[in-house]
């Protein structure tokens, strides 16, 4: 395997937010709670309508199976569990609660030297998700029963715009290295090695200042998709996870940047996951910033915060490669919510897909190795075997080939389209 | 805050790098632009305009398509580029009809037939090449070309070999200031040889090559690997170290080579594949050069290796990322090493190899004997075994060449083991080496009963060596 030098590198457009010191927003007077913020079972709701709950209060429990508790982010009465769009656009049951603004918190008790079991069990209380955008509940991620002996912290935040990672390296990176700590030892890790491109030079040089002799940084190639998992672990490790495995089976955790830090505040100050640093982007927006937003605060009160101008063309929750675009303001934040852009028609262009001009880009920029041109074509005449020869299994949805395509096809949707029939119909 | 309403909603990734078909047909034909210049600054406005028609002829051709199968009109550039690519492939002095039936034929027939854009199996310029080769032979092998001054022969038609159908004798003897073989090669690079309209000056597409290299239009390792393959087999086929690049700045390689084999629709998709097609391409257009009855073989090797391209794309895949064997072994990138193997062993042949050959003394089979007169005569004694009625027979003549005008003044036989074929020698008395070296075919068949074809063509092979002899081993010049 050589380095990863597929991917594709688009402008990364990060020096709007890059320098915004990381600010607190303000409390919305109501935030609409989603019950899903993490892979698995949506958790179960304990409160009432009429109820009153105190910032940091648990108002949903983890359901059976794979799931996360849910902590209310701000002080007030329960308005009920309310039907609610999400950003994928499907309705889902919310927890609505005002805010009274008294701001009375409670928070768990905090741990001195914790032992693996204790912090493993806090992060599973304080409903600690893989924060880079995939909701993996972190407890079951990290409880890896010593198969894994390094753990590689994903810095490397190689979509464009988003700088919340980037200001939490800088801005908490003594918090950061402990909750490396502690990650490591939950995971029974030995070493860890964080992975930053190198657009992010300063993170780079402060970390490699502070860090202890079991961490180490690597400096990685500006290069989407430096920060995909797989070729994460590559690049800081060398090590090839096999197609259809965990990392874990290749003995690497990895955790991102955001995980690190909530574990960190969960353990030392029993802070629950109710909030979480966000960048708010684009070039239609007046003051890009990045901010502690609380979850379930409604994106329209994030716009309205940091001055959202109305020719913006699209609006992206996420990164620009993998986000989903907005369809209304109503939809609220959560866990996994780690950027929202607002781009102008320069930034995101609507595209006409024309026909294949067999350039052959798709294959060369797919990091996996796959050929999407040639899957698109099996798919569309429902050969799903050849589809599945050409590797749209692997596929991890990036969509390099979309992006670079010049006939401007719709290669990632055909791809996961593929991916998914192969998958429901077991070929 | 005003209220935002008009956006829209798209899947992922809502950025785009910028390229697009249009861009791409773009660069191509910005690329394509120093080769027509340089064309019509050789060979005249008559040449533009047939590069024009052309053009036009593709793009009216792929509307008209479009017009009787209802569909909509194509803006994408592309007919432009392969209307642009197989005009500078035509003859400057070709007939008007000639880019039209070969415009028509490379949209109509070898493109939207089977499905337009992307769909072809075949590169649509390099077949209609290989189409009006075919069907006007003698009018598209009607080259014209420079007198000794190194202007343009502008006056009508006028067959003039290329390196490739007449050797050295169609260079002049020196070129800004520089002679001999070196001479040459700048003449090539230069284009002051006939040849096509846009592949003479070499200049001019290796510009365009960077260019498109440089925007990562086309895949540098194409035109890299087939050049480094083509030098290699150049080498191994013809046993000098001259010829490599003499051959390789010389007919369509180069052009073909940067412009018709990078055709997205007809090369592979994978960048391995690429290597391997790359390589393909080189041997056989050598071997076409080398063995085959057509001096140029580069539109035929691209037609031969656009065959074999689904066959790579369907059944050469990259290695994906993780990807194990049956026994849980990683997936070995086979064609990884297969293409930096062969590459490297190619590179490293030609370092070793060439500077070896170049240093070796040429040999002179033919060559007896030598000697300069006092009145500036050379006097050989040459000849060899002849293959005569089948049967290697000794021939030698004495021949005599003037040093000043470079005529052969006399040649006699020695012994003339002949059985019937006698040679005829009054095609070669009383002429330069330019005009023995463009003698070939019907004007050496001379006896109409024993058909003395083999006996003239090693006469003149004959003759060929004595004023290579002259020019490279006693210091006379032998061009007329």
């Amino acid at each position: 395997m050589t380095l990863f030098d597929k991917g594709v590198h688009p402008k990364d457009c990060k020096n709007l937010s890059a320098g915004a010191q990381i600010k607190k927003m303000p409390d919305p007077e109501k935030v609409w709670l989603p019950l899903s913020q993490h892979i698995g079972k949506p958790a179960i709701p304990i409160v009432a309508e009429g109820d009153h709950v105190l910032r940091g209060q648990l108002v949903a429990k983890k359901a059976e199976g794979l799931s996360a508790n849910i902590y209310s982010p701000v002080a007030g009465i329960v308005k009920g569990v309310v039907g609610h769009i999400t950003a994928s656009g499907k309705k889902q049951d919310h927890i609505l609660i005002e805010n009274d603004f008294s701001d009375e918190s409670m928070q768990l008790p905090s741990l001195k030297d914790p032992t693996a079991e204790e912090i493993l069990e806090r992060i599973d209380e304080a409903g600690i998700v893989g924060m880079g955008g995939a909701g993996f509940p972190a407890a079951v991620k990290y409880n890896v029963g010593g198969r894994a002996d390094e753990l590689v912290v994903n810095g490397a935040e190689c979509e464009p715009y988003i700088t919340c990672d980037y200001r939490i390296m800088i801005e908490y990176a003594e918090e950061f290295l402990r909750g490396i700590g502690y990650v490591m030892k939950a995971c029974g890790a030995k070493r860890a090695v964080i992975g930053i491109e190198k657009n992010k030079p300063y993170a780079i040089a402060k970390l490699k200042a502070l860090c202890p002799q079991d961490i180490t940084v690597c400096a990685l190639r500006t290069r989407y998709p430096q920060g995909a998992e797989k070729q994460l672990i590559y690049s800081c490790t060398k090590r090839v996870v096999p197609e259809g495995k965990l990392p874990v089976d290749a003995g690497v955790v990895v955790a991102n940047v955001h995980t690190v830090l909530s574990v960190c505040r969960a353990v030392e100050e029993g802070l629950p996951c109710y909030e979480r640093v966000m960048t708010v982007s684009g070039k239609c927006v007046e003051t890009p910033s990045n901010l502690w937003v609380k979850n379930g605060t409604p994106l329209r009160d994030v716009a309205k915060f940091c001055g959202a101008k109305e020719d913006c063309a699209r609006i992206v929750s996420g990164g620009p490669m993998m986000g989903e675009a907005v369809f209304s303001l109503k939809v609220c934040t959560g866990k996994t919510t780690s950027s929202l852009l607002f781009l102008d028609a320069s930034e995101c262009e609507d595209k006409v897909a024309s026909v294949c001009i067999g350039c052959g880009r798709c294959i060369q920029a797919c990091p996996m190795g796959l050929s999407p041109t040639f899957i698109e074509e099996a798919l569309f005449r429902k050969d799903y075997a050849e589809a599945k020869r050409y590797g749209a299994s692997s596929c991890i949805a990036c969509g390099c080939c979309s992006y670079v395509c010049p006939a401007k096809r719709f290669l990632a949707q055909s791809v996961r389209l593929a991916k998914k029939i192969i998958a429901e119909r077991k070929i | 805050m005003a209220e935002i309403s008009n956006y829209k909603v798209a899947a992922s990734p809502h950025k785009l790098d910028s390229s697009s078909t249009r861009t791409v047909m773009l660069d191509v034909l910005i690329a394509l632009i120093p080769c027509l210049v340089c064309g019509v600054v050789y060979f005249g406005l008559y040449s533009l305009a047939l590069v024009v028609i052309c053009m036009a002829t593709c793009f009216l051709s792929e509307q008209l398509y479009n017009l009787i199968r209802k569909k909509p009109f194509t803006f994408d550039l592309s007919a432009l580029v392969t209307g642009l690519i197989l005009g500078l492939n035509l003859p400057p002095r070709a007939p008007w009809y000639i880019p039209i039936i070969g415009g028509v034929f490379a949209i109509i027939i070898v493109k939207m037939l089977f499905g337009g854009l992307g769909k072809n199996f075949a590169n649509p310029a390099a077949t209609a090449r290989v189409f009006l080769l075919l069907a006007y032979g003698s009018v598209m092998t009607k080259y014209i070309g420079f007198d000794i001054a190194g202007n343009i022969l502008s006056t009508d038609v006028v067959t003039a070999p290329t390196y490739l159908s007449g050797g050295t004798a169609v260079f002049q003897s020196s070129f800004m200031g520089v002679s001999g073989y070196w001479g040459y090669v700048l003449q090539l690079l230069f284009g002051t040889v006939g040849g096509s309209i846009g592949e003479t000056c070499k200049i001019a597409v290796l510009a365009g090559g960077v260019y498109l290299g440089v925007r990562r239009v086309i895949d540098w390792r194409i035109p890299v690997v087939y050049l480094l393959t083509a030098a290699v087999m150049l080498l191994a086929c013809y046993g000098s170290a001259k010829e490599v690049l003499l051959q390789l700045l010389s007919g369509g390689l180069l052009f073909g080579a940067v412009f018709m084999a990078t055709d997205y629709a007809t090369s592979p998709k994978w960048k391995y594949n690429r290597v391997l097609y790359a390589f393909g391409l080189g041997v056989i257009t050598v071997l076409i050069r080398r063995f085959g009855s057509y001096p140029e073989g580069t539109s035929l090797a691209i037609l031969i290796m656009n065959l074999l391209v689904p066959l790579m794309d369907k059944f050469i895949l990259p290695v994906r990322f993780g990807q194990m064997t049956k026994a849980e072994k990683p997936k070995p990138q086979i064609m990884r090493w297969v293409s930096l193997g062969l590459c490297a062993v190619m590179a490293l042949a030609l370092v070793v190899a060439v500077p070896v050959m170049a240093t070796r003394p040429k040999e002179y089979p033919y060559v007896i004997s030598a000697e300069r007169t006092a009145e500036g005569e050379y006097v050989f004694e040459a000849g060899g075994m002849f293959p005569i009625g089948g049967t290697p027979r000794e021939r030698t003549y004495r021949v005599v060449i003037d040093g000043e005008t470079g005529i052969v003044v006399s040649i006699e036989p020695i012994t003339e083991n002949n059985k019937g074929y006698v040679a005829e020698l009054s095609l070669f008395v009383g002429k330069t080496r330019h005009e023995i070296a463009v003698l070939s075919g019907d004007a050496l068949s001379t006896d109409s009963e024993f058909s003395a074809t083999y006996t003239n063509t090693e006469l003149r092979e004959t003759l060929l060596q004595c004023f290579d002899y002259i020019s490279s081993e006693m210091g006379g010049k032998s061009n007329g």
